[in-house]
């Protein structure tokens, strides 16, 4: 819509501008196709994969497995070619990618290879028993590819992977729909797992390797920390005051280094994480004495303080920065 | 008429606009800065992010309050009619501190008052219960009415897209049992008129303080003229679809019709539209006619999708009749949560868990509509 102004706002007072600069900006603009023919792509991609793959499992007896693996190996090794072709040379800081092609084609490589891994595990049970080993080989050449091409949505990709390989879901629609979260086996993984990705983001920041991947690193590993946490608070629910105190102490380290790099992002999602928790122990313990007018009486002022909290917050953190 | 301060609205709108100057370097920073200094803003207006915040802790806060009052009366005082009177009191309260807000703390889509807003509607609905007592018509007639006046006074997208389609209900409801065969006729000249008066009126300078108004229902009435029209929508209505050539070719060509005003006008509203409603006609046709396989038809569009694109970067990497492939709005919230990212890990890679003995690898339910969030 940004390009739609109507066109009285395009009328810029005369004073503070000359007419030339005026006659310039409210003349033909250009007009960008870019999202448009960006999202064209994207469908293009995903539909050329799906129905790819929907034609390989349709039409497998005839067509055999060592020519669906060859083909798959074509097209990744290809797609690598290509982009190893088509960089910039490696560097730790930010790299723009070549073309707009570059960033697909990528993305094909990886997706291409992650079947082609998995068919081989599946046609002819390469790594036999090791069913790690089948994720674990994918998972590093994602990493690798995220790194030495620089590519945010790989590093999403090979994430995913990572908490896969530990037995979690994280995309972002069913991470909480698909994980059991009654089993503390998996909020152990979770939480070990939201460290682990907080350090890699702190280590890329600080020793500034590829620091533009640290926000990534560190979105993923505070929700996934954030939400083991509190799932280990709701379901078992055996050690309330232990568990808040992890929370809290977690939620602290988040907001002072949040509040350090003025991220409003961060101190928000921390805030609300935290008072999630505060909520639940105040309810809950008000409710064993069977009590519910305090617990009503104490949501309602805290979330107002909290309103007024973030309102002078915001005044002294103005911009929308992430990081 | 409108709650908030005129001359702020004003400035507001011309900070924006240079802002985007700037940002195309048609001034530069001095004139920028002479632009802001001569054009303040009084409106408390907080970054994106506190005002997802303020906006859940404000309807959290709400809920309760509702649930505190409602249990204390509603205990005492053991009848249903009493719930109505108590939700009137609520929209009272409600609407009284969202007018105190705006006037005194110059809240300005800060998140509280859309809270507020929505929520003092929803008591305001509740209340007027006894207009309408299970009646669609005059549920969807009071909703409209009452989205309707909060839209004037507080110029609200969301309220603006409320009373638009509950009025379209409303039309919808009444004609409904006798005068079905006329209802996607009606529903497109309903479309049709809106969507002119919202273009004539974006122009018009008295209502200035509305075009974002117009501007979200410019884009529904081109939906609803779509959906109207859509040969699905009417062989739902009416198992036997009167005059199935016209629907047809409706369905078919106003996508094309869009995208090619849209260009021709380089109005991105017509032909973000026609994008969407092509992808409609294309899952219209292939539901009731099966002309390829699943799969090959994947890959055919996607080939031709891939093709188009490729040919279109290739064509407009030197600007062509005043189009390009450089983007041009500056960088929105969406780019810097690299949303993308997410969305490609959503839909490419649904990686199962290994979970115990058996094998499963990301065969990946590619479902996630991700193609969504440009608007």
């Amino acid at each position: 819509m940004n390009q739609n102004t109507p066109a009285h706002q395009e009328e810029l007072p005369p004073s503070a501008i000359t007419e030339a600069q005026m006659k310039a900006f409210s003349g033909q603009r250009l007009f960008s196709l870019h999202w448009e023919i960006k999202v064209l792509l994207y469908l293009g991609v995903l539909l050329l994969s799906t129905g790819l793959g929907i034609l390989v499992y349709e039409n497998i007896d005839t067509i055999g497995h060592q020519a669906v693996l060859a083909f798959i190996a074509i097209l990744s090794a290809g797609s690598f070619f290509y982009c190893y072709k088509q960089s910039a040379p490696f560097s730790w800081n930010k790299v723009e990618s070549p073309n707009p092609f570059f960033d697909y084609i990528l993305l094909l490589g990886c997706l291409t290879f992650i079947s082609f891994i998995g068919y081989l595990q599946f046609a002819y049970t390469v790594f036999g028993t090791k069913y790690g080993l089948a994720t674990a080989i994918p998972l590093v050449v994602l990493f690798f590819s995220a790194y030495y091409f620089d590519h945010l949505g790989v590093l999403s990709l090979a994430i995913t992977n990572l908490a896969a390989w530990l037995g979690i879901t994280v995309t972002p629609m069913r991470i909480l729909s698909d994980n059991d979260f009654s089993s503390y086996r998996l909020i152990a993984t979770g939480m070990g797992l939201g460290i682990f990705l907080l350090v890699l983001a702190l280590i890329s920041q600080k020793k500034n390797l590829k620091a533009h991947f640290a926000f990534t690193y560190r979105n993923f590993g505070a929700h996934i920390f954030f939400i083991s946490c509190l799932a280990a608070f709701f379901i078992g629910y055996n050690l309330p005051l232990t568990w808040f105190l992890v929370l809290s102490a977690f939620a602290a380290y988040m907001w002072i280094t949040a509040y350090k790099e003025k991220s409003f992002y961060f101190l928000l999602i921390t805030l609300l994480y935290e008072y999630l928790g505060l909520c639940t122990i105040v309810i809950r313990a008000f409710a064993e004495i069977n009590e519910i007018y305090p617990s009503i009486m104490f949501v309602i002022v805290s979330a107002i303080f909290l309103c007024y909290y973030l309102i002078q917050l915001s005044k002294k953190i103005k911009h929308d920065r992430v990081q | 008429m409108i709650a908030y301060n005129k001359q702020s609205l004003d400035s507001l709108s011309i900070q924006e606009t240079a802002r985007k100057a700037l940002f195309d370097k048609y001034i530069d920073q001095a004139a920028y800065d002479r632009i802001i200094a001569a054009h303040p803003v009084s409106f408390y207006m907080p970054n994106i992010f506190a005002r997802v915040g303020l906006y859940i802790l404000t309807w959290v806060a709400v809920l309760f309050a509702w649930g505190l009052v409602g249990l204390l009366l509603f205990t005492s005082i053991n009848e249903e009619e009493i719930l109505y009177g108590i939700a009137f009191l609520f929209a009272i309260a409600g609407f009284f501190m969202l007018e105190l807000f705006i006037r005194e703390k110059k809240l300005f889509r800060a998140g509280i008052d859309d809270a507020l807003l929505l929520s003092s509607c929803v008591a305001l609905t509740g209340a007027l219960h006894f207009i309408y007592r299970e009646n669609g018509v005059m549920i969807a007639a009071t909703v409209c009415i009452v989205s309707l006046l909060s839209t004037a006074r507080y110029a609200d997208r969301l309220m603006a897209s409320i009373c638009y389609i509950s009025f379209l209900a409303a039309v919808f409801l009444a004609m409904m049992p006798e005068a079905m065969a006329a209802i996607p006729f009606t529903l497109m000249g309903i479309s049709l008129a809106g969507y002119f008066a919202c273009r004539k009126m974006l122009k018009s300078f008295s209502l200035r303080h509305y075009s974002n108004i117009f501007t979200i229902v410019s884009i529904l009435s081109l939906c609803s003229f779509y959906v109207a029209g859509n040969f699905y929508a009417v062989k739902t209505l009416a198992p036997v679809v009167p005059l199935p050539g016209l629907f047809w070719a409706l369905t078919l060509v106003t996508p094309l019709v869009f995208i090619y005003l849209g260009l021709r006008k380089k109005d991105v509203i017509l032909l973000r539209s026609g994008l969407i409603y092509i992808a409609a006609a294309v899952l219209t046709v292939r539901y009731f006619h099966s002309v390829l396989p699943l799969a090959s038809a994947m890959i055919v569009a996607g080939l031709v999708l891939v093709a188009l694109s490729w040919w279109l970067i290739r064509y407009l990497k030197t600007p062509k009749n005043g189009f390009t492939y450089e983007p041009l709005a500056y960088p929105s919230a969406t780019d810097k949560l690299n949303i993308s990212g997410l969305i490609i890990s959503q839909t490419f890679g649904g990686t199962h868990q290994p979970s115990g003995g058996d094998v499963q690898f990301g065969g990946g339910s590619g479902g996630g509509g991700g193609a969504s969030g440009d608007y």
